[in-house]
């Protein structure tokens, strides 16, 4: 009969060791929101299960003056995220965007980092994180990197996360004029369309989850705004998304509606 | 003081609050062990080959179940629901698929191990492969597609038409004609408790104890022991505290079977709890309807003429009794309007699909949105105002009882009461003012109305939901009152109206009636909980047997007193006669206990205890002449009003205020009615804009969990304004007709009814239930909705 090993690391050190020699059996959970549920129903595995909670350092969100980035650890949770301070004044839309997620239940236990490394489309940080030109922060016995998010996002579930790596922290570059604009069915349920605009002088820099597998950005003076997210969502190279309730049209339709809210609410903040 | 009328809290309130109820996964019998279920992932498949060895090697399993071995057994289940005066296409099933899976989420091995990770474990184990055959995946496919039952020579399981005048003629003869087609997607029940069952033989007394999650313990008992060859006696079912059912739960599942099988096998307690992916496959749907109508129609908005003609998708054949609500359905058309001449037809095919299970409304609700929307068109090609169109073509109040076309017979009425309430409530008469207002906030409102009718007390021939129930009552020595019941709760808390009804018939405080439920070693006989029966036929026959203890406490007391007859009251549990003198109902009950023999009791019987069966007297199952007969003997009735805010870009719509105006007869405790319509209502919200089951071209079902089947939650909730008229029934005896379904069908042909107010400048028509944000959006944009 299948055990499952459980294992809660408390330093980085010990955990990237863990991911060095197994990585590949080894099912990372942090407030296991996302792979929870999938466990439960039998998908993924489950042989071997190491937590992050423990691990010290990978919840705590940190100014870097000089490369004036907030640092934000990988279990931050989305609750955390919602109402930090620090957050709201440097990228208040990613604030924005974890208000959003799930309920409160869920934004109580569920973490930034495991947005990340589960990808799934439309999710609400991602696409914020997009839009913000975030960077991914991971840490493998080998050392540390950094991945530009647009590149860590590789599609639906999908990372360049190596199986020896461990998403450890965000780096997000200051960016107080932004809007966040979200599309779902209940509360609770996935959402169907995000958008989020940041402002960079007189252009806006846009991302929209949702649409296909990962977030489609662009970046262009507002009044040629919906023309082009048209043609982005009309031509999006990854696969488009569909569900029954959202055909997609109708996800097309909704990126530049939903693009068009994020962007006034960003030219609002100016 | 009367205590029937007054709004007291649920009993089972704290219990539920507090967390404190013993659900059926809260019981726990030592020995305990778990079964787990491996069900089908196609649609449609032969099973070539079958390999249960490896799982039967594990050490923690202890059982592997097969169909081959159950049917080898002679383990097969008789279709459940009532056949006669239909012509219906049935088939004995064994629990467990045999060479074909017919549905994803079809039982097709049952394991039996120490613990539900090693029953899972053991589930991988399980070599199936299956050659996938050809799948219908819907009821237009169904309908021309090869039969899915070898023995029938298509998939029409039931074709149910009936008519009344000569609709075609009138239709060809009238300048005023609309046509269309309308269609209700599928929706499941989701309980927050999904199904589950303890079964527990005793090898040594050859005695079977269930605890089930159901709402009818006699009638599990009876089919469970039926299917494994026990007797009745043999068998207990107790309910424990179920965490929601509507209908979902009435028996029997094959889970129940398995369960039971692996017990008697094994000589130790099985316990199979089941999980949300289970559920949403497996446990049932309903609604999938779909139907072409023409209406016949005056200048005045008068209806003349009306077909209908209906396709219910039922899925795949199965044993419990859901496809009976297709024939609901179509008996509740033209429902509460008095049309002529109607030709309405339903046919019920098997596809591919999950089966169908009753959940609440019970087809009731489809022949709501069916004749509401077209009531709605009518006004529309009309423009007669949409409460107007309703009033001309309502049956009037004069004419009850009113024999529908189907033949079944409205017992009472006043539909103008209750949707002129409505108007009233939701006001009406300023709505225009409102939505100019909300146009300068750029915001877009609509009012819309729907009128319900929810015939209850359901009493089928030939089956074990016959249409009556019991009650003992019984009076302890020290005058303490218990109330065992046929009837159960799915936790509606109608055991604290039973108390009520009880408390009042013996004149007795309220405190001291308790109520017992759910047991079938211990309640007399019953059909439990369906069809808003528990206070109509489960409170009245507690009441009849309430009222035998009455006059035996009357007589002793008159005798004590040493008084006359008809010169004692009994109140709150004293009881006076002349000249002061008073006695309490406890010395009373003492003295019928301790003096049997005694002089008071000259010519009585002794103890204080009753059972009574209560039959409703206007149920006819002897068909007349044209083959009709009656099955529902009490007609509740209510009318929706409703104002959406539509966002025009999104098509997202938001409920903004509803009201639902309700005519239930008397009602006995108006605070659990009300609970009930609240619920009844989110319900009716969900099924309306976010509840949908959907299945691919495969037949593959798109939702496994609550994050893909879209239950309303706290955001969308909201309180609805409910009104409360009566129009007692003539015919039970305290004039209840039953709450338990109100207020789930009005939705959502009200709240189409107020999207389409909401974009009449764009002339947007909804003819598919629920109203998604994709579908008002392609209606907008000029596409199909």
């Amino acid at each position: 009969m299948n055990t499952v090993s459980y294992a809660a690391p408390t330093t980085l050190d010990a955990l990237v060791r863990m991911l060095a020699e197994r990585g590949d059996d080894v099912t990372l959970v942090a407030g296991g929101m996302s792979v929870m549920p999938l466990l439960n129903r039998g998908i993924g595995r489950r042989d071997r299960l190491v937590t992050l909670n423990r691990v010290v350092g990978l919840d705590t969100i940190e100014a870097d003056e000089d490369e004036d980035d907030l640092v934000i650890g990988a279990t931050v949770t989305h609750a955390r995220l919602a109402a930090d301070e620090r957050v709201h004044r440097h990228c208040r839309v990613l604030a924005d965007a974890a208000g959003g997620i799930g309920d409160p239940q869920v934004r109580n236990r569920g973490t930034l980092g495991g947005a990340l490394a589960y990808a799934n489309p439309g999710a609400d940080e991602l696409t914020a994180l997009t839009a913000l030109t975030a960077t991914v922060v991971l840490d493998s016995s080998q050392g540390t990197r950094r991945v530009p998010v647009a590149e860590f996002l590789l599609g639906a579930q999908r990372t360049a996360r190596r199986p020896d790596e461990v998403v450890t922290a965000v780096r997000v570059p200051r960016a107080p004029a932004a809007g966040f604009a979200r599309l779902g069915r209940v509360q609770g349920a996935p959402p169907t369309i995000t958008a989020a605009a940041v402002r960079q002088g007189e252009r806006l820099r846009v991302a929209v989850g949702g649409v296909a597998s990962r977030p489609v950005t662009l970046t262009c003076v507002p009044h040629a705004l919906e023309a082009e997210i048209r043609a982005a969502a009309l031509h999006a190279p990854d696969p488009i998304v569909d569900d029954p309730f959202n055909p997609p049209d109708y996800r097309r339709a909704m990126a530049v509606v939903m693009t068009r809210r994020a962007s006034r609410l960003a030219l609002d903040r100016r | 003081m009367k205590h029937v009328g007054r709004s007291v809290p649920g009993r089972n309130n704290v219990i539920s609050v507090a967390g404190a109820g013993t659900y059926v996964d809260d019981v726990r019998p030592a020995g305990r062990m778990i079964m787990a279920v491996l069900r089908s992932p196609h649609a449609h498949a032969r099973i070539v080959r079958l390999d249960i060895s490896a799982a039967a090697a594990l050490p923690e399993v202890s059982l592997v179940l097969d169909g081959a071995s159950l049917a080898a057994d002679g383990i097969v289940v008789r279709p459940g629901g009532a056949f006669a005066n239909f012509t219906v296409r049935q088939s004995d099933r064994v629990p467990l698929a045999v060479d074909v899976v017919r549905y994803v989420g079809e039982p097709v091995v049952a394991v039996v191990a120490v613990d539900l990770i090693a029953a899972r474990a053991a589930l991988e184990l399980v070599d199936v492969e299956y050659a996938p055959l050809p799948v219908l995946a819907d009821a237009s496919a169904a309908l021309t597609g090869q039969p899915l039952e070898q023995s029938w020579p298509d998939n029409v399981m039931v074709d149910y038409p009936f008519s009344k005048g000569d609709p075609d003629v009138v239709l060809a003869g009238s300048d005023r004609v609309r046509r269309g087609s309308l269609r209700c997607g599928r929706i499941a029940a989701s309980p927050i408790e999904p199904r589950g069952i303890v079964a527990s033989w005793d090898p040594y007394r050859e005695t079977l104890t269930c605890w089930a999650s159901t709402q009818s313990p006699h009638v599990l008992r009876t089919l469970l022991a039926a299917t494994v060859g026990l007797s009745d006696s043999a068998v207990r079912v107790i309910q424990p505290q179920v965490g929601g059912a509507f209908g979902s739960k009435l028996p029997m599942f094959p889970e129940d079977v398995l369960a039971t099988v692996a017990s008697i096998r094994l000589g130790v307690p099985v316990a199979w709890t089941e999980q949300r992916n289970e559920y949403l496959t497996a446990a049932g749907h309903s609604r999938d309807v779909g139907c072409d109508y023409a209406v016949a129609f005056r200048p005045d908005g008068r209806i003349t003429a009306l077909t209908v003609d209906l396709v219910a998708d039922l899925g795949a054949p199965t044993t419990v009794a859901g496809w009976a609500m297709c024939i609901v359905t179509a008996g509740c058309i033209p429902g509460a309007y008095q049309i002529d001449d109607v030709r309405v037809r339903m046919r019920g095919v098997v596809t591919n699909r999950g089966p169908w299970q009753a959940y609440r409304g019970f087809g009731k609700e489809v022949s709501c949105f069916v004749m509401e929307r077209i009531l709605d068109e009518v006004a529309r090609a009309t423009g007669v105002d949409r409460i107007e169109v309703r009033l001309r073509n309502f049956i009037p109040s004069s004419t009850f009882p009113y024999t529908q076309p189907c033949g079944w017979i409205t017992d009472s009425g006043d539909y103008e009461g209750t949707l002129t309430e409505a108007a009233k409530l939701i006001d009406y008469a300023d709505f225009e003012r409102r939505r100019a207002e909300a146009r300068e906030q750029g915001r877009t409102l609509g009012i819309g109305f729907a009128h319900e009718l929810t015939p209850e007390g359901s009493s089928r021939p030939d089956s074990l939901m016959g249409g009556t129930d019991s009650a003992t009552v019984r009076i302890s020595p020290r005058g303490d009152v218990t109330v065992l019941t046929g009837v159960t709760s799915p936790g509606t808390g109608n055991e604290t109206g039973i108390a009520q009804v009880v408390a009042d018939a013996l004149g007795c405080d309220l405190e001291r009636v308790r109520v017992e439920q759910g047991d079938t070693a211990s309640c007399p006989y019953g059909n439990g909980n369906y069809s808003s029966r528990s206070l109509t036929f489960g409170a009245t026959s507690a009441r009849l047997a309430a009222d035998e203890l009455r006059e035996r406490i009357e007589a002793v007391a008159v005798s004590m007193l040493g008084t006359d007859a008809g010169r004692i009251r009994i109140e709150e549990g004293t009881v006076h006669g002349p000249h002061d003198a008073t006695l309490t109902l406890d010395a009373v009950a003492a003295e019928i206990y301790r003096n049997p023999h005694g002089r008071h009791m000259t010519g009585l019987p002794p103890g204080l205890e009753a059972t009574r069966s209560y039959r409703i007297p206007n149920v006819h199952h002897q068909p007349d002449v044209d083959g009709r007969y009656n099955q529902y003997p009490t007609w509740s009735f209510a009318s929706a009003a409703c104002v959406v805010e539509v966002d025009e870009e999104t098509g997202v719509v938001r409920v903004e205020d509803f009201v639902l105006v309700h005519d239930s007869g008397e009602i006995v405790n108006p605070l659990l009615a009300e609970a009930q319509l609240h619920g009844a209502v989110l319900q009716g919200i969900g099924a309306s804009l976010y509840e949908e089951i959907s299945y691919d071209e495969d037949a593959r079902p798109f939702a496994h969990t609550l994050r893909e089947y879209t239950l309303p939650g706290a955001r969308e909730s909201l309180a609805p304004v409910i009104g409360h008229r009566s129009t007692p029934s003539p015919f039970t005896l305290d004039g209840r007709k039953g709450v338990g379904e109100s207020g789930i069908s009005a939705p959502a042909a009200a709240i189409a009814s107020a999207i389409e107010d909401a974009l009449r400048e764009h002339d947007v028509r909804l003819s598919r239930a629920p109203f998604t944000p994709a579908r008002v959006w392609a209606a907008l944009n000029g596409g199909a909705a």
